[in-house]
């Protein structure tokens, strides 16, 4: 490991302004990228479209052309003074010498400072074009295993056309994908933390990435590894023993079967599920039950309900509906028959047709234009975020312009048509030549895939059709790769890239080699959706408990636990409900409907708790429109909202009819309450609150006044319990 | 003026067109009553059988029958208004008919009825036992479902037929099947037909409701569960490809007049070549969304040089039926007039641009006579808002006229003018004839009924001619009222007949123009001469609009005074841009007057009617050219030329003399 401190970072620094002067100066490769690096070309100053009090910068100096020109030759040069460099405009503010908004960016004896004025002092030259051009760059090292709390140098070398390498380390930029496990210096210095896994420093110079990728073990033994049931442990498994970080214990049966049902099929096991599970001695129970769950209605229900709010099934208006129901209950049935993936993915991206022949063509109804839709297909099927590059290349990426129009150019030709149904159009492709405009250069970009050849499409062709034979076909690097992610952090609670619609080579994978095998698994069972799920929650990973050992409580990308995830607010509500046996009423929809089974976000509206609780609007593709933190309004809420109250109270609730249930003792009862919360029996010591609470409430009471009393009893343990975090959190 | 947009839709084993009803609207004061029939319940009946019905709409006063347009089925009035006692005869025919009732206001709007030969039994609850070969009626469960169990047999199949639509119910069925075990074994997620063959013996369950859990009255459906296609309820194929679903249907085709195929799945296109001559014309036409089927047609064509094709043209949605200002009804099936610049091979690639596997019919011929038609009972109350559509009727009272418009839905290049006449009257009621004209989409057809014509309700045969083709029009209803077209869907259907109601009431007011045909030049003004009866105490001014002359936003009305019994359509030609041709005219107004019930006792009640004149013909004619004067030379220096005298203003069609008078037209048939 290397150990540079502070008095070799100024020799490297030194040695760069000194190589820097060697050369003739060029302005795209010598000034832009002080602008870069002092944040005067970001997004929040110079470089925002607007500009920033009438001085304006391409964002992140993507396009040094124009700074030139605003630089140099707007408002007749004021910014620029040769005959008395010191006196520029551009380098008095830079130093707060004339008040400038946003601070002292340089310092008047630095070597940028210098430079900049050199420039100024012969004339400002732009460079010839026979000048190098920067080729790309090169972190040093690019991956280190890095002991907890250490340091780490990292050198950045730019390579130019003419083969000449040059030191930038100081003139770059470096950012963590994981700011909870290291930080970064200016300089490029590497700090990690305590906390042990994978964290990648995204390093940037001019439109040039490179990664350094720290490994940072635990150091703990690991002696004794579960058994591993796939290669999902066999991957999980060598990297814990990689990084010294021992794994929890296999969860037991009860805590197993909770988990599973909520994460597949998202209600919780009944008691007699539970008890039929328990009592089951066949070894291959658990996966009997997920077969079970993957046949259930329940789980087209769920996970319709997902793919619902990222396929935009919005209804904002109450003439959507009709759209909204058929296009839910198209995705819950695909989801039921098991429509391969890539097939599912086509038939919304190629949707041709009205709501009745073609449901998926519901997703062109939010999705209005060009934008939405390929932005929305590259980062919800591709886990590609494309949106920067649409008016400048992608400061975190290698997509530029070009490649977003190309990539936009395949849904050039959707077109609509209205019917007889007020917000049912027909969808269709006119015949014509599919082409993007590409803003900046003004000039058509015919469809082309993320990093693939441009295609040739005869005007009468659906360019949407080679999209899908791009996206589904098995070498596509990034369409498995982002359903894997996705559904990996939906039954981990937390992707192998975070966030798990951001795949770039900046934002890394914490286990490369998983995701690779996860994708090739999918691929290769011909894109099963359920074989995918079974893959995952058969795997001794996920079984693990989410009780650490006394070394894995700090653990959180490496999945030597199970990471214990609020219930989504759907879940919840039926969860609840199920609890304290009472039923929703949603508008319209059957007394007792599941919310999970909503078809549209129409619900939230009238449902607080759902709204409360982060059900997503459909307004995007992002899962992150699903809040799943906790807020005190939350809290609150199930502490004494008046929906909450009255489902307890009800009548016909769970704890009316305890009270009034004269053929179980209280222990029973107690039991039943604790096996509906937390799908097990209750602790003795939990059995004995109980019971004293009981007694509390009842004693000295007879009669009607002895049922009432119990009742209150009930509610008050039923109330209690859906406020433990056992309760609302699946671990 | 947008009004509409319809898309096609099926009804039974009718075959549907796209058509355009004019909104009727509901004003803050009484319309004339005109009979509505909202449901009928039961909504099927057993062959052999007898059934009591139960009505429900509006204006029903007087309804004395149901009348069916299926024939076997004998209809007494119940002792309390509005129930019926069906008897079904055994021979009669099953299916879906349309049936509507004649009351005292003429015969109403029809709603779908099922006649089955299976047993009819009713759901009455949320759960019903029944057996394959019932047919299963009743209503839809709001905000729940409804369970229908039946014992099945592994191996044995079965078909779930549900199609709401047929009785112009609002249900939109879903249907799931459970086994035994409460697996999900098959589903429909839209009405239709469902077969599925059961694994295992036992209690098969079907679940049923509305896509959207709604339902009431108007949410009527009718289920049978049979052995496949043994229902009787089945539609009847408008179109029968003999090629196989299975079959290579990427191969290239060689056409000769048309060809009935099937659209491959997911858009993929149909090949078909044809040879052509230099200057040959053919008319490109597929149909298919015409025909009731879910399809949007689409196809281009090409030049082919070996394997080489070379793009010619494309062909979509056909453009409007007729002038913007009218109605705006697109129609899914494309059609291409196509004339080869050269001998050799051409190519029509062919495709659906929705994603199913739909039947079509391609024709490649040569320009003929060819054309459908649809009648279009006309308005009956003023709109107050224009964007609202009510169902209709055709009431014809007591010496009045009630009019039909009529789309034609040509074919084959065909642009000539389609007479227009009707049959099946009762005694006193007569058709006033009528003109598709050259080149036109609409035309008119009015009845009239004498003062003592007795009053009736039933179907009537509108036909048009054109040659030796001769085609009988279909009738089209608006199946629910829709307030905001543009906020809620509007449904129309074709009908199995076309129906005309006489009431037993003076019409308020007859427009009639002093000759059936005007004639004049496209330099010419519009003088028609009119003549107003009025009736039931009717004396307000009356404010005509016009119908029928063509894309204009400024079209002529004509103002009579209170108590007027004469007035006369005047119009520019020039200025209403009427280029020469035939222009069936039909003026339009309101009439608000005294209408008397039964009750001699009760007050009358002020209603509001719209009023169409009897038809007539605007034929504008070509002016003639005028003499060519000498031209001074443009060389000529403008001082030397003299200044040319104003040209005198020709002397127009007839100007002098009322036109009509002068030049009696013959009438429209004779027009070749």
């Amino acid at each position: 490991m290397h150990r540079l401190g502070l008095p070799a970072f100024l020799l490297v620094a030194l040695a760069i302004s000194l190589r820097a002067e060697e050369r003739p100066l060029n302005f795209t490769n010598d000034i832009v990228p002080i602008f870069t690096k002092a944040s005067c070309n970001s997004g929040g100053c110079h470089g925002k479209a607007s500009g920033q009090n009438g001085f304006k910068l391409s964002l992140l100096g993507f396009e040094p052309q124009e700074d030139f020109e605003h630089i140099v030759k707007e408002a007749r040069g004021r910014r620029v003074f040769p005959a008395a460099p010191d006196q520029s405009l551009l380098l008095t503010k830079a130093i707060n010498l004339t008040p400038h908004g946003g601070g002292k960016k340089l310092d008047a004896k630095s070597d940028e400072y210098a430079i900049l004025k050199k420039w100024i002092s012969i004339g400002m030259p732009w460079g010839k074009d026979t000048d190098p051009k920067i080729v790309s760059i090169e972190v040093q090292p690019s991956q280190q295993l890095m002991k907890l709390k250490t340091n780490q140098q990292l050198k950045v070398l730019a390579k130019y056309s003419d083969g000449y390498v040059r030191d930038v380390t100081r003139s770059a930029l470096y950012e963590p994908n994981d700011k909870s496990m290291a930080e970064t210096t200016e300089g490029g210095l590497v700090k990690m933390f305590e906390l042990p896994g994978e964290v990648a420093v995204m390093v940037r110079y001019q439109s040039k990435i490179a990664v350094f990728r720290a490994t940072a073990p635990l150091g703990a033994p690991v002696a004794n590894l579960p058994k591993s049931k796939n290669f999902i442990d066999d991957l999980v498994f060598n990297k814990l023993k990689m990084l010294g970080l021992p794994p929890s214990d296999i969860a037991d049966d009860n805590t197993f079967i909770r988990r599973v049902t909520i994460d597949i099929a998202g209600r919780l096991p009944t008691p007699s599920e539970v008890q039929s599970f328990i009592s089951d001695g066949n070894p291959k129970k658990r996966e009997a039950w997920v077969d079970k769950l993957l046949a259930s209605d329940e789980y087209a229900d769920y996970f319709a309900g997902k793919w619902s709010s990222l396929l935009r099934n919005k209804r904002a208006e109450p003439k959507d509906a009709r759209g909204n129901f058929v296009f839910h209950r198209w995705i819950r049935d695909s989801l039921a028959d098991n429509k391969r993936y890539d097939e599912f993915v086509r038939d919304v991206i190629t949707a041709t047709g009205d709501i009745n022949t073609a449901p998926p063509v519901t997703w062109y109804r939010q999705a209005k234009d060009t934008t939405i839709q390929m932005e929305d297909t590259a980062q919800l099927f591709l886990g590609q975020r494309l949106q920067c590059a649409q008016c400048h290349h992608h400061p975190f990426e290698k997509w530029s312009q070009q490649d977003y129009y190309g990539f936009a150019a395949f849904f050039s030709t959707v077109s609509k048509k209205a019917t007889n149904l007020p917000g049912e159009d027909v969808v269709f492709t006119k015949r014509a030549e599919a082409q993007a405009i590409n803003i900046r250069t003004k000039q058509p970009v015919k469809p082309t895939g993320l990093g693939s050849p441009t295609l040739a499409l005869a005007p009468d062709d659906d360019p949407r059709v080679a999209l899908a034979d791009w996206m589904g076909s098995k070498e596509n690097p990034f369409f498995a790769k982002a359903l894997v992610n996705r559904y990996w952090k939906h039954f981990f609670n937390r992707g192998l890239i975070e966030p798990e619609d951001d795949m770039r080579d900046s934002n890394p994978p914490s286990n490369p080699e998983l995701l690779d095998a996860m994708a090739k698994s999918f691929v290769a069972s011909g894109y099963d959706l359920k074989q995918l799920i079974r893959t995952m929650v058969q795997s001794t990973t996920y079984q693990l408990s989410a009780v650490p050992n006394s070394h894995n409580a700090i653990d959180r990308q490496n999945f030597s636990r199970y990471y214990p995830k609020r219930l989504q607010a759907e879940v919840l509500l039926d969860a609840i409900n199920n609890v304290v046996d009472a039923k929703s009423s949603f508008d319209g929809m059957p007394v007792g409907t599941r919310a999970t089974a909503l078809p549209d976000n129409s619900f939230n509206t009238t449902n607080y708790f759902l709204t409360v609780f982060g059900r997503p609007e459909g307004s995007s593709a992002c899962e992150c429109e699903r809040t799943q933190e906790s807020s005190l309004a939350q809290s609150l809420h199930l502490i004494n909202a008046p929906d909450i109250q009255k489902k307890l109270t009800d009548d016909k609730g769970r704890a009316s009819l305890l009270a009034q249930d004269d053929k179980c003792n209280d222990e029973a009862k107690l039991t039943e309450i604790y096996q509906w919360v937390a799908s097990r029996q209750p602790t003795p010591q939990q059995v004995k609150l109980g019971l004293a609470h009981i007694e509390k409430r009842t004693a000295g009471k007879a009669d009607k006044e002895l049922i009432a009393a119990k009742r209150q009893a009930y509610e008050d343990i039923l109330w209690a319990l859906i406020n433990t975090k056992e309760f609302l959190f699946n671990h | 003026m947008n009004r509409f947009r319809i898309m096609p839709r099926v009804v039974g084993k009718v075959v549907l067109l796209p058509v355009l009803l004019l909104p009727l609207i509901l004003t803050a004061q009484s319309t004339i009553p005109h009979p509505i029939l909202n449901t009928i319940y039961p909504c099927a009946a057993q062959v052999g059988r007898t059934t009591e019905v139960t009505i429900t709409g509006t204006d029903l006063e007087g309804a004395s029958r149901l009348h069916f347009s299926a024939k076997g089925i004998e209809c007494k009035a119940g002792a309390k208004p509005n129930i019926f006692t069906l008897t079904i005869a055994k021979d009669a025919p099953a299916g879906y008919c349309d049936v509507r009732v004649v009351g005292r206001y003429g015969i109403s709007n029809p709603r779908g009825f099922a006649i089955t030969k299976l047993p009819v039994v009713e759901l009455k609850d949320k759960t019903l036992k029944a057996s394959i070969g019932q047919v299963i009626m009743g209503k839809s469960l709001k905000q729940d479902q409804a369970i229908i169990s039946f014992d099945a047999k592994k191996g044995e199949a079965v078909q779930v037929l549900c199609k709401p639509e047929m009785l112009d119910s609002r249900m939109e069925s879903v249907v799931a099947i459970r086994n035994a075990s409460g697996s999900a074994i098959a589903r429909m997620d839209s009405e239709g037909a469902l077969t599925f063959t059961p694994a295992t013996d036992g209690v098969h369950a079907i679940e049923l409701r509305d896509l959207m859990f709604r339902g009431d009255a108007e949410y009527a459906f009718v289920l049978a569960v049979s052995k496949p296609g043994a229902s009787g309820l089945e539609d009847m194929p408008v179109l029968r490809p003999k090629e196989k679903l299975d079959a290579d249907l990427s191969k290239p085709i060689a056409i000769e007049a048309a060809y009935q195929g099937w659209f491959p799945a997911r858009g993929k296109p149909r090949y078909f070549t044809f040879a052509a001559k230099k200057g040959e014309v053919r008319i490109i036409d597929v149909k298919s969304a015409s025909l009731g089927l879910d399809a949007d047609p689409f196809f281009i064509v090409e030049k082919m040089d070996g394997d080489k094709a070379t793009f010619i043209a494309e062909a979509s949605d056909r453009p409007a039926l007729a002038a913007k200002d009218e109605f705006d009804a697109g129609w899914a099936d494309p059609v291409y007039r196509f004339e080869a610049k050269e001998d050799g091979m051409y190519r029509v690639k062919l495709r659906n641009l929705f994603p199913t596997r739909a039947p079509f019919e391609l024709s490649v011929q040569p320009p003929g006579v060819g054309f459908e038609l649809v009648a279009i009972p006309s308005e009956i109350a003023p709109a107050a808002k224009k964007t609202a559509a009510v169902i209709t009727s055709a009431p014809l009272w007591r010496g009045g006229v009630s009019t039909f418009k009529v789309v034609a839905l040509r074919e084959r290049g065909f642009t000539g003018p389609i007479t227009l006449s009707a049959e099946g009257m009762p005694p006193g009621v007569a058709d006033l004839g009528g003109v598709i004209a050259e080149g036109r989409d609409v035309g008119f057809i009015s009845f009239s009924a004498e003062e003592k014509a007795e009053p009736w309700g039933g179907a009537v045969r509108i036909i048009g001619k054109s040659g030796d083709v001769s085609k009988v029009a279909r009738g089209a209803t608006v199946v629910r009222a829709t307030p905001d077209i543009t906020k809620g869907a509007i449904f129309t259907r074709l009908t199995k007949e076309v129906a005309l109601g006489v009431v037993a009431s003076d019409a308020p007011l007859l427009i009639e123009p002093s000759a059936p045909v005007y004639e004049v030049a496209t330099t010419g003004k519009i003088d028609v001469p009119l003549k107003l009866t009025r009736r039931a105490e009717f004396a307000d001014a009356v404010k005509m609009t016009v119908l029928g002359l063509g894309a204009t936003t400024l079209p002529p009305t004509v103002d009579v005074a209170a108590k007027g019994l004469v007035g006369s359509l005047k119009g520019d030609v020039a200025k209403l841009k009427l280029t020469p041709g035939d222009y069936p005219v039909v003026l339009q107004t309101t009439a608000k007057f005294e209408l008397k019930g039964d009750d001699p006792k009760a007050k009358p009640k002020d209603v509001v009617a719209t009023v169409h004149s009897k038809p007539f013909l605007v034929r504008v004619t070509t002016a003639p050219k005028p003499e060519p004067k000498p031209v001074a030379k443009p060389a000529a220096p403008p001082v030397a030329a003299k200044p040319a005298p104003k040209a005198e203003p020709k002397p127009v069609a007839k100007p002098a003399a009322p036109p009509v008078a002068a030049k009696p037209a013959p009438k429209p048939e004779a027009k070749k």
